[in-house]
Order: structure tokens, then C-alpha cells, then sequence
């Protein structure tokens, strides 16, 4: 493992409303190193979207309580003044959003929203930041970059425009990209071109990159490392060889096995998982898989704590056996 | 299988005609699906595969005459369903069902369940009013919900179990044959299986015949017994399950499930390697290529034009059966 970069340290975000608090994210914690590509996985509802939107503080304060700390070249991110914060946002740390139909300015030229970051961080003219642009085009395989700079979203397909949203995501060359469920709007064909392109640039730029997903296939081909997350906390967090080989967690067994697969099919009926994820206002006191274990015990009624099994592997789960 | 085809579509076209305009000169002509011939047996499950635009929906949509289609037929037994109007359609109807993608929209907010799966009770007069409530009761226990909940209005739901409202009330019907327009798709990873299962259990209780419309070839592949794959609004392979992963023939097939990931990191490393990233993006229906769909994205167009001196850009490929139960348009095979 490389130089550490990054590191979210008991990480809550709790939202006030007038139900009750949704305790959305409980107690966190992981550490990225320089090009590594770190996956959350989880389903919708477990945190994993809400855990990086608030390491990059967007999501308003007045509307969440958020608590720990997120250590990123020896600064505190969560205690940032904002114009500090804007300084890492988009220059050292970018993000990729989900959906690319609703992330760009419908009404302005592609070009000059990718060039309005790079003059807003790197201050220089407008004519290196237009050249920049060019070649981010290109980097990202948009063909004819020259002509379709001028262009607006709407005259390009779902799968080009998350690759302008990657290409702005690099605009600065950031040393982490956090990449939001980028795929998941897309065909498989398209999908796979993305993430070919992640994999190639994390090499040639040697980014780091957090990608969150819930589908274990691009996990599996993408991730070093993996963390697997339930009702707002990590149950599971192993390289991604052991995590698929030797799961730990009942969660993260129950997800492998209820996967249908294209590589075998059996006419057996799918492992699912009965009943539902728990509310997250009135969250359970026990462990928060507990009512949907298929391995559950008196010791469970007690939440667990993580726990290192392994050299690298943790699990968050009192049953769980070493080795 | 001997037995007659439950569906039989022949050369079926849906074309959209945009609207005339005064400056842009003649309407523009959409062929979302253009000249597509399968067959449905009885008490099967025929998946259909494809990107998103290659006219998947459209096919099942305008098999149930929920569009008219342009040309071609759809005889369900020996009734050709183009041909009905009015009562007479909406006699058949009964007999086929459709379940949604996406629980949250298909349900009328402001009903209760009990009305959600009574209404077709109601409409196809089959059974006396004062039974549909204890039928309705009985329906949501087949598809694994609480009686109770009949009195609940959708809000209340979460999404698999809304999910299986829709899979309630399309049973309703009592239809022999349902098309599930990726029915899972909006559903959570550990959700999609408990709805997989129950739609296997569904199908073997009530001897049900299903297309099951997805864009998820995994799961395609584990609920089908055989599978169509789509490009560009026509099929461009057919054959069994287990055939379209051993030996796909198509190219468009061969680089679609190359492109689907694996769960298992091994595995992956070695796909890696010989994986064929297939280039660009799907051309517009508005403006299909003259000759073969795929010719501008095929990896393997300069081969036909080596081994068959056949131009794929000029004439397209027909569907044909090239083994026996296995279909594919391309000219490589011909």
C-alpha cells in the first residue's frame, strides 16, 4: 500500500427533520492511499452517497450535523473555513456525479463549463484553459474535440456526457476523483468504455479514485480495496480478493449469493435476503442487520464494533471467525 | 417442444412518424423495432436483451397492442391481435398482462390496494362483486404479502413489495401470458432476488409464459429458457440460455457479455485480457445504416468483407438458423 492520502476518521451525519433524526451515516472510518481505487459498496440507503457528499461539505450545514474528521494532507476538511474548502474542491478532490442529465448547465457551451475550473483554480487565461480543454476532451474519447467544445448538453448521448463530466472532474488533476454511481445511468457497452478510462488515468495521471456502486460486477474489476456498507456504517472492508473470496460478513454473503450470474446458471432459486433494510430513524440498538440474519444470536442484541480478522480485513460482526 | 407457440410475432414493424414541420421539411421516421419474427412457447420464459433504444419495450409493448404496430401480426394461439378492435381486444387483453418498471409510477397513488388488484376483477367480470374482496385477499398472499395490506394506499410500501402489488394485480387478470418490462431494475440488489424467485414460483404454479424485457443479461440469463438479443430494432440473435453465453455467434453479442462485469475478481483479471471494448455508440434509429445495424460499431466487418466479399454496410444480414434452435443475423454465418 502507498503513501496514505486521505483518511475519514468516525465519520456521522445525522439529518434533523421533524420525524426524528435520520441517522444516515454511524461512525465511519477508512484511509485511501495514493492510486488506489477504493469502492463503497452499498444499497440505497446505506450512506454511501451521503458519507463522501459530506466530506467535500456539500450538503448545506444547516441542514445536517456532521461529526469526525476527514484528514486530507494533514487538514481537517470538516474544519475548513468555505473559501478554503473551495480551494480543494474541484482542484485537489473532484467528484463525478450519478446522473451526467442533470449535473451540467443546460445552457452553456460544454467547453466553457469544463474551462471555467481550470481558470478558477489554476488562474491562468482564458486561451492555456480553452487549450487545456481541448486535450481533456480528447483524453476522454469525445471525437472532433474542436467542433463539439461549442456544443450544449443536449447535443450529445447519456454515455458522452459522463464523459464530459469525467473530463471535469480531471480538469485540475486532482489527486482524488470521487466518482458517484458514474455508470450506473449507462448501457453496459458505454460502461465499460468508462471504466477502462478510469483504469487507464489513474495510471497515467496516478489519481486516486472512490468509486461508489452497488453492482459487485465492476467492483470486482475495478477496486483494490473494498468497504461494504449497511444502514450507515461499514460491515465490511478487505481487498477485493478476500472480500470475494472469503466474505466475512453475513450482508456481504448474502449480496454474493443473491447475485444471479452470467457465468453459471443453475435452477436452483436465488439466496435473497428477506425483509427490508432498518428504518433510519428509529435505528435499531442491536446490530443493524440483525433482524434479516440468517446467523443471528443472543450476542447480536449489542451492536458490534470493527474488528481486524486479518492483516487488512475487518469485519463488523460478532460472530465473524479470524483467518 | 412440439406443442404449438403460445405467441407467434411475424415481420412485426413499429414505426413512429415524427411531426411534419414547416422548415424542417419531411417528418422523421423512428423504426424502433422494424421487421421482427420470434416465437413464444407455452409455459416458457423468453428473455429480451439489449441497450437502451434497441426497441425492447416498444416489441413487448406493441406484441400487447399497446401500440399498433405499422405492419407485420402477433397471433396469440390463432387469433391475429392486430386484426381486433375494440371489444374484441379488450376480451383478450385479459389473457395477457404487463408488469412495470418502475413500482412508483405504475400505482395509482390515490387507490387502495384492494381497488389496485380488484379493477381488473371488476372490468373482466370475473367473479361476482361480492367476492373480488376475498379474491383480491388471496392474490396478495400468492405473491407473498399480507391480506392486511389490501387496505393500504401505495405510499405505504416500500419498493419490492410495491413491486409485487404490480405482479398482484397483473395475476388479477388471470392472463396466460405476461411481458415484465425490467421489472427489477428499480429494485435494490438484495431485493431483486426475492422478485426473481417469486416470479419462478408464480410461473410454475399458475403455468404461466413470460418475456421477461431486461438490460441485465445475468439475470436474463437465470430466469430465461431462451433469450433474444436486440440491436437497433431488430433481433439479432436467438437460441437458449446456455447457448448465448457458450457460443455466442453474433458480434454484437460476443462484445455485450464481454462487457458485463463479473462478480468475481479473478475471473475479471482474466476477461480483461481478451476483452473486446466495443467503440462508439448506437446510430440513431431515426437514420439506421443501410445494410447491417452493427456495421459501424462491428469488430468483425473487415473479416466478412475477407472471408465472403459481402459489404456489411450495403446489405444487411437475415435472421437464420445457422444450428439448430440457433438464430442469428450475420453475415459471418451465412
Amino acid at each position: 500500500m502507498g503513501e496514505l492520502l486521505l483518511e475519514v476518521q468516525d465519520l456521522h451525519v445525522h439529518f434533523p427533520t421533524p420525524e426524528g433524526r435520520v441517522k444516515a451515516v454511524n461512525g465511519i472510518s477508512y484511509s485511501l492511499a495514493r492510486q488506489e481505487i477504493l469502492a463503497l459498496v452499498g444499497e440505497s440507503g446505506s450512506g454511501k452517497s451521503v458519507g463522501v457528499l459530506s466530506l467535500l461539505r456539500l450538503i448545506p450545514s444547516r441542514d445536517c450535523e456532521v461529526r469526525g474528521k476527514v484528514l486530507f494532507e494533514g487538514q481537517d476538511l470538516l474544519r475548513l473555513s468555505e473559501a478554503e474548502m473551495r480551494g480543494v474542491r474541484g482542484d485537489r478532490i473532484s467528484m463525478v456525479f450519478q446522473d451526467p442529465m442533470t449535473s451540467l448547465n443546460p445552457v452553456l457551451r460544454i467547453g466553457d463549463q469544463i474551462q471555467e475550473s481550470i481558470m478558477e483554480h489554476q488562474g491562468v487565461t482564458e486561451r492555456v484553459a480553452r487549450g487545456r480543454t481541448l486535450e481533456l476532451l480528447e483524453l476522454v474519447g469525445i471525437p472532433e474535440p474542436s467542433k463539439r467544445y461549442r456544443h450544449y448538453p443536449h447535443q450529445f448521448s447519456g454515455g458522452m456526457r459522463q464523459r464530459i463530466m469525467i473530463a471535469m472532474g480531471l480538469a485540475c488533476e486532482p489527486t482524488v476523483l470521487i466518482a458517484d454511481e458514474p455508470t450506473t445511468a449507462l448501457d453496459v457497452t458505454i460502461q465499460a468504455q468508462i471504466i477502462d478510462l478510469v483504469k487507464k488515468l489513474r495510471k497515467e495521471i496516478g489519481m486516486s479514485v472512490i468509486w461508489i456502486t452497488h453492482d459487485l460486477g465492476i467492483v470486482a474489476g475495478l477496486a483494490d480495496r473494498v468497504a461494504v456498507m449497511y444502514a450507515g456504517k461499514i460491515v465490511e472492508f478487505a481487498p477485493v480478493m478476500q472480500l470475494f473470496q472469503s466474505p466475512r460478513h453475513p450482508y456481504t454473503k448474502g449480496l454474493l449469493n443473491s447475485l444471479p450470474r452470467l457465468d453459471s446458471r443453475t435452477e436452483e432459486p436465488l439466496e435473497a435476503i428477506e425483509g427490508l433494510p432498518p428504518n433510519l430513524i428509529d435505528y435499531p440498538s442491536s446490530c443493524p442487520f440483525m433482524a434479516r440474519c440468517a446467523a443471528r444470536a443472543n450476542v447480536c442484541l449489542s451492536p458490534p464494533e470493527m474488528r481486524r480478522i486479518a492483516e487488512e480485513h475487518q469485519v463488523c460482526c460478532h460472530l465473524a471467525e479470524g483467518g | 417442444m412440439a406443442a404449438q407457440p403460445l405467441v407467434r410475432v411475424h415481420r412485426l414493424c413499429m414505426h413512429f412518424t415524427g411531426e411534419a414541420s414547416l422548415f424542417q421539411g419531411p417528418p422523421s421516421v423512428v423504426k424502433a423495432v422494424d421487421g421482427v419474427t420470434l416465437e413464444i412457447q407455452e409455459g416458457e420464459t423468453l428473455g429480451l436483451v439489449g441497450e437502451s433504444g434497441c426497441g425492447k419495450s416498444t416489441l413487448g409493448r406493441a406484441i400487447l397492442q399497446l401500440y399498433r404496430p405499422t405492419s407485420g401480426s402477433v397471433h396469440y394461439r390463432d387469433v391475429n391481435l392486430v386484426e381486433l378492435e375494440g371489444k374484441a381486444l379488450r376480451e383478450m387483453r385479459r389473457r395477457f398482462q404487463m408488469i412495470y418498471q418502475d413500482p412508483y409510477a405504475s400505482l395509482n397513488p390515490r387507490m387502495k390496494i384492494a381497488d389496485i388488484v380488484g379493477e381488473p376483477m371488476q372490468i373482466h367480470k370475473l367473479c361476482p362483486p361480492s367476492e373480488i374482496r376475498k379474491r383480491v385477499e388471496q392474490t396478495l398472499e400468492m405473491v407473498g404479502l399480507t391480506p392486511a395490506f389490501a387496505d393500504r394506499y401505495p405510499h405505504e410500501f416500500s419498493g419490492g413489495q410495491r413491486q409485487r402489488i404490480g405482479i398482484a394485480r397483473a395475476l388479477a387478470a388471470e392472463p396466460d401470458f405476461i411481458v415484465a418490462d425490467e421489472p427489477i431494475s428499480a429494485l435494490d440488489v438484495s431485493i431483486q432476488a426475492q422478485i426473481i424467485n417469486l416470479m419462478r414460483e408464480l410461473q410454475q404454479q399458475l403455468k404461466l409464459t413470460y418475456l421477461f424485457i431486461a438490460h441485465d443479461l445475468a439475470v436474463v440469463r437465470h430466469i430465461s429458457d431462451r433469450m433474444a438479443v436486440m440491436y437497433l430494432g431488430k433481433v439479432v440473435e436467438l437460441t437458449d440460455s446456455s447457448s448465448i453465453y457458450e457460443e455466442p455467434l453474433h458480434p454484437y453479442t460476443q462484445s455485450l457479455l464481454s462487457a458485463v462485469p463479473i462478480p468475481d475478481p479473478e475471473k475479471e483479471r482474466e476477461r480483461e485480457a481478451n476483452r473486446t471494448l466495443l467503440q462508439g455508440e448506437v446510430p440513431s434509429p431515426e437514420d439506421p445504416p443501410s445494410g447491417c445495424g452493427f456495421c459501424t460499431r462491428c469488430p468483425r466487418k473487415q473479416d466478412v468483407r475477407d472471408a465472403k466479399q459481402i459489404d456489411c454496410d450495403v446489405s444487411p444480414p437475415a435472421l437464420t438458423e445457422v444450428k439448430p434452435g440457433h438464430w442469428t443475423a450475420c453475415h459471418l454465418y451465412s
